[in-house]
């Protein structure tokens, strides 16, 4: 026996000794996963179910059956980052909306099926969703189950995407829209706001393992070079990377040094990106991510993520709704670990929630272009206008940065110069 | 020439890390003629360990044995709870039962702990660099590199010159023989299990030293890569895991440090190209590197 363990134990103490340089002072402690709500102070304005929906139009509609909202939430694998805290969010603003009056006088009701993740199971949920006589449907966050809902769905439904930023999935003509803004949006607005810092150089990290990591690069690229700045090299990574260096080696070999680093890529990758970017010297690049590094929560990092720029779906401020209606959802016992799709998914209700009312109808035909029409609707992270966007909505682009391992606010703006 | 030393290098340092992985993938198929698509929670467990001892005030100096510790009872307990049963079941049974448990562990993490990810301190020396004329090394390829050297003289040490080590390759060639000749099925499976799940433990505190974060479909990825190493080595063979992982490594760097030379961009299907060169290889050699023969239950 003793023989078996000599191994093992020779190899312990050699990884001992290995890591005995000490914990990374710098480094986020274990569980600093928490997200910006638990760092902002109450204040907001006293948001109620209907603040965000029109009540006084919803005072004269009447409608003959209530509004049925089922959620087509990822709660297993990938997709369960947003749609965890976003089918919480969603029954939050269901009951603030029912409880003061509901849509044209009826409560609303809402249903959750789980969507595994798996196209398949999503067309199942979608069919029995339907089945159970639901009017609206919140979608899944990716395009791999979003695409199969719409086929199921076919129109039956209108579909809002509370979390995804794919373009592809928004399309008026089969029901379905966006909540939040598109990649191109995003992109768009970082590659203004480097321009806007002065900034003229740059290179970008792109991964073809999926269109978010590859189409947001190329977005910026094209919206920064159209507005005067180079993009110096883009560099490949695949989503399995732990390791780099070679794309470090390879930016700091260049003749001329860029001043912006633009990716899509997510957590834990960025963790190693600007750690191994900050030992080769090339601290001083300006790291600038989109809305994955909100929704991973790249503050996690640590002192490290300091100075790093990024898009954000919405941040808590007097301007919006945010910040009261986390409050209610603590109070209500919802767990939104992550701010950007609780205040998303309460958007999307309020949108269907609108939507229904303007039309006075929970016909999906009518609700479908009920949302098409909406203009300058006030919901939880502001406002957003469906009309003439393609299914697109109109909305803030929120720039994010880290100071002292928390997100900071810089702007909210909306991108000129959006690619088509 | 400064390029290619730092590329070769780095390939070494995530071969490295697939070659333990693809060691313990062997090991098991070896023993059970499985390709165990569980292995890769292996790693997931050594993660979300860390995760909770660093949420009670962890530290990296003892932070790897407990990353092996749990690595090792975990893969015990997933022969004992689940192969054990059906340990003469076809092996498409088997490899359902791993598809089995993998799945049940990612569902597992993401009810009781988070479908989000986790993150934990990191060592603070990993990401430091030095140079030797003119070349900059990283000195975590450097202990990567160390470390799976020790773990593999260790690793011949014991299947030569150890009971145990002999048990395992011979039942590895021939189970029923071996049995004949007085080994113990029950001690062979679990003693490879365990086994396997202290190279996946060590392979776990390399990839968590670097990337220190837990999240249920973490060992996935990683899984995928060691079942590609160890096919190209020749699954079964213990030699031909460690070359094939340290291949796979070295094509993925290399591809993708000089694809873009080729052509602008080309850097973008350095995976692609990767596969394509695996794909060409097991026309070539469809046994991998090192073919294995088996004495099979008839």
């Amino acid at each position: 026996m003793k023989k078996r363990l000599i191994p093992a134990a020779i190899v312990s103490i050699g990884l001992v000794l290995a890591a005995c340089g000490g914990d990374d002072e710098t480094a986020d402690t274990a569980g600093a996963e928490t997200t910006a709500g638990s760092e902002t102070t109450a204040g907001g304005t006293e948001t109620t179910a209907g603040e965000g929906t029109d009540t006084s139009v919803a005072s004269e509609c009447s409608l003959e059956s209530p509004l049925k909202i089922g959620f087509a939430a990822d709660l297993g694998e990938l997709g369960a980052f947003s749609d965890q805290p976003g089918s919480e969010a969603a029954q939050v603003m269901v009951d603030q909306i029912n409880a003061a009056g509901g849509v044209g006088g009826l409560p609303v009701e809402y249903t959750v099926k789980d969507v595994q993740g798996d196209p398949a199971a999503t067309q199942r949920a979608a069919q029995e969703l339907l089945d159970d006589g639901v009017n609206a449907i919140i979608g899944p966050p990716f395009a791999n189950t979003g695409a199969p809902l719409l086929d199921t769905v076919a129109g039956k439904a209108p579909v809002v995407f509370m979390a995804t930023t794919d373009p592809s999935l928004a399309d008026p003509s089969r029901g379905a829209f966006l909540t939040s803004f598109s990649d191109k949006s995003q992109s768009a607005a970082m590659a203004e706001f480097a321009l806007g810092e002065g900034y003229t150089k740059a290179v970008t990290l792109s991964s073809t393992d999926d269109v978010y990591f590859s189409g947001n690069p190329e977005y910026f690229t094209t919206v920064f070079t159209e507005g005067g700045g180079e993009v110096l090299g883009d560099y490949a990574y695949s989503l399995a990377d732990a390791d780099f260096s070679t794309q470090v080696n390879e930016i700091k070999s260049l003749a001329d040094q860029p001043e912006v680093l633009f990716t899509a890529m997510v957590m834990p990758q960025t963790q190693t990106l600007l750690e191994q970017l900050d030992a080769a010297g090339l601290g001083d690049i300006v790291v600038m991510g989109v809305d994955g590094f909100d929704a991973t929560v790249v503050w996690s990092a640590g002192e490290i993520a300091d100075g790093v720029f990024f898009a954000a779906h919405t941040f808590p401020q007097d301007t919006n709704n945010v910040e009261q209606f986390l409050a209610d959802a603590a109070e209500a016992g919802a767990q939104i670990e992550t701010i950007s799709f609780g205040a998303l998914s309460a958007d999307s209700v309020q949108i269907l929630a609108a939507a229904a009312t303007q039309a006075c109808s929970t016909d999906p035909a009518a609700l479908t272009e009920a949302i098409n029409n909406l203009e300058d609707l006030e919901v939880t992270t502001g406002s957003v206008t469906y009309k003439d966007r393609n299914g697109v909505p109109d909305k803030d682009v929120v720039i994010l940065t880290v100071e002292g391992g928390a997100p900071a606010f810089v702007e909210a703006m909306r991108p000129t110069n959006v690619p088509d | 020439m400064t390029k290619l030393i730092q590329t070769v290098v780095d390939g070494l340092g995530v071969g490295s890390t697939y070659a333990l992985l693809a060691l313990g993938i062997s090991l098991i198929f070896g023993v059970m003629h499985l390709v165990n698509f569980a292995h890769g929670e292996l790693i997931t467990v050594g993660a979300y360990t860390s995760y909770f001892f660093f949420l009670h005030g962890g530290s990296w100096w003892w932070m790897p044995i407990a990353i092996i510790g749990a690595a090792v009872l975990a893969s015990v307990a997933m022969e004992f709870v689940a192969f054990r049963w059906v340990r003469n079941a076809s092996p498409f049974t088997l490899l359902l039962t791993s598809f089995a448990i993998e799945r049940l562990s990612h569902a597992l993490w993401q009810i009781f702990v988070s479908p989000k990810q986790r993150a934990f301190p990191k060592p603070s020396w990993v990401f430091n660099q030095f140079e030797i004329a003119g070349v900059s090394f990283e000195v975590m390829d450097i202990v990567t590199i160390g470390v799976t050297i020790a773990t593999l003289a260790i690793t011949a040490l014991v299947f030569k010159r150890t009971m145990f080590g002999i048990s395992v390759r011979a039942a590895a060639e021939d189970f029923d023989a071996a049995r004949l000749m007085g080994t113990r099925a029950n001690r062979v499976i679990s003693g490879a299990f365990a086994f396997a799940g202290f190279l996946a433990g060590v392979a776990a505190c390399l990839i968590l030293m670097r990337t220190p974060a837990a999240e249920p479909s973490m060992g996935t990825d990683w899984l995928l890569k060691a079942v590609i190493a160890a096919v190209i080595g020749g699954l079964g063979s213990f030699t031909g895991a460690i070359v094939g992982g340290v291949v796979l490594g070295l094509l993925e760097t290399l591809t993708r440090a000089y694809l873009p030379e080729v052509a602008t961009g080309w850097d973008k299907f350095s995976t692609a190209v990767v596969f394509l060169v695996i794909a060409v290889f097991f026309v070539v050699r469809p046994d991998g590197i090192f073919k294995v023969s088996h004495a099979e239950r008839v």
